[in-house]
């Protein structure tokens, strides 16, 4: 959640990709101008379309004008999630989980894993705030697992997996836990890392969310969560899925509490429905099943924008649109940047108040995704309105 | 202009006209008194007859936050069937619907405020508040070790409660979710916590006067230890003991109220319970009744969960640790009708909504979604008020539950009285909300008004009327389209040394890792971006007597 703020060090590597974007290519826009897209966006919800809003990454806020969007144009809402999304929701729901959070890390955790080649980069100020505490103020361990051979400053130990064995490994150690008495007869090389775990009291394993997004992927994670369950059965061994997209886990949140589906929702007119049959689609999927899309981001993001072909795209108006037409983007304010917003922490343990940072000034958009959204739910009723009359 | 309500059975033993039927007058939004010239009531409501009560007010359920949104996602809603948690919306318009008007979500940590009262917020129709949960952090285990001053245990509780904007302190398995991640899977009222040598005792003794002397109303709320556990209900009496004559509030008493006798090494402590609650002012409790059926279990106390994993069904489970503060289990479980353990919860928080005798001091709740969903109440007010339907149902149970119970002696039906007051009057004296829970002159027009059925759940299942702030949200059985009004946060407002706050700043932070501004959430915050306003909740300066001379 850090990594965008202006007042975080210099030597964050997002904020400093975020930085080195190419210019803007969206100017704010004139009121004029502003009447006019709202009228071509609420013509995406024409009676009769099948719409869909596509979020991308948004705050608190703007998720909830959007449900009520989709509530007043009976669309359907849907929040563009990898498949590690997916894998980690079919494990939940079908499993359960075993959880934690970065305090209880930096706190109370004995035995830190670290797993995977994009927990470092993708979360660059974990070590410094959570591990080094650990580490260095209560002598924890932490193993960090990758497929490079590349030291890690701050680790007690290195192993090297290659990722086609990650599974295997995962596997390896499993067994190892529930036997512990033959730790000592087999020579592999998960031994060490095995009674490390059943020496440990409270041991925590972290990856990056998204790198985790294939279907031998969500083998290991499962491996990971019987893991945990091995372990807790006399100590504890908790798991801590970080994410690094931190507007689309909030728009994950909030879209679950309001309607409570997640992360797909349609309304009829009168209820809620999921839409089970979207799990596994395609970008090409959502492009052939809908007429049109909205596509909603509103908060500083350094991912590329997926390749969605939307009618019609609100995005900040700082985002780099240069490959997109002007006439189907509208610009808007950015949270955290120039409006105040609530976005989740990537352990999802906690909602972050997230003040502006930037002093209004006369290139600070006037309007918010909010204000975008609201007009055009308010111009989609007068519509349905006088259609029925 | 006034708004008439003619034809109204006024049920309120706060109101000089209980059990008459009278007109009840609203003005700005609250109850006020005849008028002298009635060209000043613009409009005039014939309720013809039906029950008058003040809004509904559910002292304790889980309806916001991250457990509960973690709970949606572990129990998802398909498309047939109701989810045993609704989403936010339709979680305050089934509440609307029963007639209640203001809700608390009692287990709200620090560092998840945001989520709890954003999701609150996005609860239509209900006043709302949240108790913020205590007990379990390091840097308070680590003041109690080192046996800190009053003045600091007032600081660190009266910021806690300012900061996340609670209304009241809850303390659920005190020390013991803590423990846990030390090796020790229970803790009993005077064991030692293996790091920092504190015992559940020395918490709640400490945190039950540290809330009275910052001036909280509510007094502290507690889950106490070895929840579901045979024989618990001698933890929860030492529990009771613990809080030494400061005012206490026992929650979901139903889960610490098992003896360890009785056949499968179970049985009944309610006899036990409701005899020291009765003789001890002090003490109060809510139920946390059981209701067949299919439900998810949710709650702070991991400990505890982790220990019911076993019992999931479906078998799926969830047990976190939230930043060093509590857990978080969420066990899904059905309640078998035929099942002996399942038989016995249901008798044993009927036979103590039956045996406690102060209808002030004990409320009526399910611990939605814990015990079941919050819309059985109806069908457990006829429970309490028509015996002859208790009994029709004792006969389905396990029979060596039934037969041991003693539901098959109690007699006593609850009168419309009681049920206001355990309801409506009782919840908001001990919350501290002197502007509702009656329909006196003077109080905020939140009513419900309920046209007699066939029975008692009939009756309450669905209001015919509903006010909320003076604005007619249900007419004729049916949502109005009437603009909603705006509903509030109920916030305490605790007295402490705020200048004592400096070490204890330091100690959050390295532990949470995050300045401990972020954690405060302003009142600004609160009705800009979270979109519920505060409204602070006014202490309880005396007492308050009902008209059947009973002093509370």
């Amino acid at each position: 959640m850090c990594s965008l703020r202006s007042e975080l060090p210099s030597n964050c590597e997002r904020r400093t990709r975020w930085l080195k974007q190419p210019n803007p290519t969206v100017q704010p826009q004139s009121t004029e101008d502003n009447d006019s897209q709202i009228q071509k966006i609420s013509q995406l919800f024409a009676a009769g379309t099948k719409s869909l809003i596509w979020i991308d990454a948004t705050d608190v806020n703007s998720v909830r004008a959007a449900v009520e969007l989709t509530r007043a144009a009976c669309a359907t809402i849907h929040i563009g999630s990898s498949t590690s999304a997916q894998n980690f929701h079919r494990i939940l729901t079908s499993e359960g989980w075993i959880g934690t959070s970065l305090a209880e890390v930096a706190t109370q955790a004995d035995l830190i894993v670290t797993l995977g080649n994009g927990i470092l980069t993708e979360a660059p100020l974990l070590r410094e705030r959570f591990i080094a505490p650990a580490v260095e103020g209560r002598q924890a361990t932490w193993c960090h697992i990758s497929d490079s051979e590349l030291p890690i400053a701050g680790t007690n130990w290195q192993e090297h997996w290659p990722r086609s064995q990650w599974y295997a490994k995962l596997t390896q150690l499993l067994l190892a836990i529930q036997e512990p008495q033959k730790l000592g007869e087999n020579s592999t090389q998960v031994n060490q890392l095995a009674q490390q775990l059943l020496d440990s009291r409270y041991a925590v394993w972290l990856w990056d969310a998204d790198e985790f997004c294939n279907t031998v992927d969500e083998l290991c994670i499962r491996r990971l969560l019987g893991l945990a369950r091995a372990l807790s059965a006399h100590s504890r061994c908790s798991l801590l899925r970080l994410e690094s997209d931190v507007g689309r886990a909030t728009a994950e949140e909030t879209l679950l509490w309001l309607t409570g589906f997640s992360p797909t929702a349609s309304y009829d007119g009168q209820r809620w429905h999921s839409r089970l049959h979207t799990e596994n689609y395609t970008l090409e999927g959502w492009q052939q099943e809908f007429d049109s899309i909205l596509f909603l981001r509103t908060v500083p993001t350094v991912r590329p924008m997926p390749g969605l072909a939307a009618s019609h795209y609100i995005l900040p108006s700082t985002a780099n649109v240069s490959h997109l037409e002007q006439q189907s983007t509208t610009g808007v304010a950015t949270c955290g940047v120039d409006y105040a917003g609530h976005l989740w922490r990537g352990d999802r343990a906690m909602a972050l108040f997230c003040p502006p940072v930037k002093v209004p000034d006369a290139s600070t958009p006037q309007r918010t995704a909010e204000d975008v959204l609201e007009r055009v739910r308010r111009e989609v009723e007068q519509r349905r309105l006088a259609h029925v009359n | 202009m006034l708004t008439e309500l003619c034809n109204a059975t006024l049920v309120d033993p706060l109101h000089p006209e209980n059990g008459r039927r009278t007109s009840l007058f609203i003005g700005a939004g609250k109850f006020v008194s005849a008028p002298r010239d009635r060209s000043s009531v613009s409009e005039s409501i014939d309720l013809n007859g039906a029950y008058a009560l003040a809004g509904g007010i559910d002292i304790h359920t889980h309806i916001g936050g991250g457990k509960v949104n973690l709970a949606r996602l572990l129990m998802p809603q398909t498309d047939d069937r109701e989810p045993p948690l609704w989403p936010t919306p339709r979680t305050g318009e089934l509440y609307t619907q029963m007639g209640y008007t203001a809700c608390f979500e009692p287990a709200m940590l620090l560092s998840g405020a945001r989520h709890t009262h954003l999701e609150l917020a996005d609860t239509p129709g209900i006043d709302s508040g949240a108790y913020v949960v205590l007990g379990n952090e390091d840097w308070l285990l680590k003041a109690l070790a080192d046996d800190a001053h009053d003045a600091a245990i007032d600081t660190l509780l009266g910021w806690s409660v300012e900061a996340s904007q609670a209304l009241a302190v809850k303390v659920v398995n005190a020390g013991g979710i803590n423990a846990f991640k030390f090796g020790q899977r229970s803790l009993a009222i005077d064991e030692r916590h293996a790091k920092w040598g504190v015992t559940p005792r020395q918490v709640i003794r400490r945190l039950a006067a540290a809330v009275e002397r910052v001036g909280i109303p509510h007094p502290l709320h507690v889950h106490a230890s070895n929840l579901g556990m045979p024989g618990n209900v001698s933890a929860a009496l030492s529990t009771l003991q613990a809080a030494e004559g400061h005012k206490l509030h026992l929650t979901h008493a139903q889960f610490n109220c098992y003896t360890s006798d009785g056949p499968f090494g179970m049985g009944s402590g309610a006899e036990q319970l409701a005899h020291y609650v009765n003789a001890h002012e002090n003490i109060s409790l809510d139920v946390g009744q059981v209701v067949f059926g299919q439900t998810v279990t949710i709650s702070a106390d991991a400990a505890a969960q982790f220990r019911n994993r076993r019992h999931a069904n479906p078998n799926r489970w969830i047990v976190n640790d939230v930043e060093c503060q509590a857990g978080c289990g969420i066990v899904p479980i059905r309640y078998e009708n035929k099942q002996y353990v399942h038989s016995l919860q249901w008798t044993i928080g009927l036979e103590l909504m039956l045996l406690v005798e102060d209808p002030w001091r004990i409320f009526l709740t399910t611990d939605h979604p814990n015990g079941g969903p919050f819309t059985s109440y109806p069908h457990l007010i006829r429970l309490l008020m028509d015996r002859s339907y208790r009994q029709s149902i004792l006969e389905m149970i396990h029979p060596q539950a039934a037969q041991n119970s003693l539901l098959q002696e109690l007699t006593r039906e609850y009168t419309l009285d009681e049920i206001a007051i355990i309801t409506r009057a009782a919840p908001a004296r001990i919350l501290g909300l002197q502007d509702r829970g009656t329909l006196s002159t003077g109080a905020i027009a939140d009513l419900a008004a309920y046209q007699h059925a066939d029975d008692w759940e009939a009756t309450f299942k669905r209001a015919s009327f509903v006010l909320k702030n003076g604005v007619k949200v249900m007419e004729n059985g049916h949502p109005t389209t009437a603009q909603a009004p705006q509903c509030t946060t109920l916030a305490a407002t605790p007295q402490y040394d705020k200048r004592t706050m400096g070490g204890l700043a330091e100690t959050i932070e390295q532990a949470l890792r995050i300045s401990y501004q972020s954690l405060q959430i302003s009142s600004q915050e609160m009705s800009d971006l979270i979109r519920r306003p505060i409204n602070h909740a006014i202490a309880d300066a005396g007492t308050r007597k009902n008209p059947g001379g009973r002093s509370n």
